[in-house]
């Protein structure tokens, strides 16, 4: 009994806490870098064209950052950073942050109005789940983020889709 | 309610739905003229939703005897004809039997699919006969007079129906995503093109 005990307690992988990716700093910090979240801007886009570009820095000795900025016509419409820092040699903690919004909340919290949006609210969990994606190795499924609530950027979307651009400037 | 009531209801369901599932063998008789119907035939179209959303092109013949046919093609291609046979009940009454016949195309045997799905077959006689009962009666088309032959169609296609829509969908979203690089390709271009 105590062998099978044994056994069974050995297939049990340790739950990682939320947030914790089993990657190291450098190789997390090396993927997120890199990657223009193409398939989360793809799932969560309405009806501007955006350009997200990816812009790493260290954060002190150890931690490090990374901020993807998403232009639309030239303009920066948001931003949004992980910060990286290391969970013992082999794991790594990711935390997102959104900017704070001049209403209160922050940028995209799902209660927000833009004119022209640049993603479907809330932004959050698509951030989470598109960096947890590329940490775990795997496709970013749109199924756990969760619908948007943005209307306005439901029909710009449509209009994207049938070949209709919007610009910020519309 | 008795068990006995309740055994005759359910049989007299079960009747009125596989009648209503099938249909006409000898055809239907309408008291209209033999002229005027095949008149009023000429005219009328193929019954609306049960070919799914892309387009037909129908074309009707009107022998001038006692046939009235309907050819519906796609991208120049025959699928399929619906035959009216006419024939006179006494004085002032026509006799309407429909049959509809598979072709076989350049590149949709449609003949051989009709022949494999005898529900689906026999969903589509049942519309065009609503359509022919609903154009001699001068009265708007029922659909509802064709949903048993549809759920009987729905049910023994439900396979290929899942199929179809699910590649519908996968050719919906490829159409999105071809749409939304196009915009980005025209936009590193410089062309614009603006939602109005």
């Amino acid at each position: 009994m105590l062998v099978l005990a044994a056994l069974g307690l050995a297939g049990c992988k340790a739950e990682r806490p939320p947030g914790v990716f089993d990657v190291s700093l450098d190789e997390a910090y090396r993927r997120l870098s890199n990657d223009k979240l193409a398939d989360m801007v793809f799932a969560k886009q309405c009806g501007i064209l955006v350009h997200v570009t990816p812009v790493g820095m260290p954060v002190g000795a150890s931690a490090r950052e990374v901020t993807w900025r998403v232009r639309s016509s030239g303009k920066e419409v948001v931003q949004f950073t992980a910060m990286l820092s290391p969970v013992g040699a082999n794991q790594t903690k990711v935390e997102i942050r959104v900017p704070a919004a001049p209403d209160g909340g922050e940028m995209y919290d799902g209660t927000k109005f833009y004119k022209r949006p640049a993603f479907n609210q809330p932004l959050r969990p698509a951030v989470q789940e598109q960096v947890a994606a590329i940490l775990e190795g795997r496709k970013f499924d749109v199924q756990r983020v969760g619908p948007g609530k943005d209307k306005v950027c439901l029909v710009q979307r449509g209009g994207l889709e049938t070949g209709r651009v919007f610009s910020i400037d519309d | 309610m008795k068990p006995s009531y309740l055994a005759f209801l359910l049989v007299a369901g079960i009747v009125v739905y596989l009648l209503a599932i099938s249909p006409n063998a000898n055809g239907t008789v309408y008291r209209v003229p033999i002229a005027q119907a095949r008149q009023d035939l000429a005219k009328a179209d193929l019954p609306p939703l049960v070919f799914g959303s892309e387009p037909l092109d129908v074309q009707v013949r009107d022998n001038g005897k006692s046939q009235i046919v309907w050819i519906a093609r796609r991208d120049n291609e025959e699928l399929f004809r619906y035959i009216a046979e006419l024939t006179v009940e006494g004085d002032s009454a026509t006799r309407v039997k429909l049959k509809l016949e598979g072709a076989q195309g350049r590149t949709v045997n449609f003949a051989q699919r009709l022949a494999a799905k005898p529900e689906i077959r026999d969903m589509y006689i049942v519309a065009m006969e609503e359509r022919v009962a609903a154009t001699l009666e001068r009265r708007p088309f029922e659909m509802t007079r064709v949903y048993p032959a549809m759920s009987a169609a729905a049910i023994s296609n439900m396979g290929a129906l899942q199929a179809s829509v699910d590649q519908a969908a996968a050719a919906d979203a490829q159409r999105s995503r071809n749409n939304m690089e196009k915009a980005y390709r025209d936009e590193a271009a410089g062309v614009t093109r603006r939602a109005r």
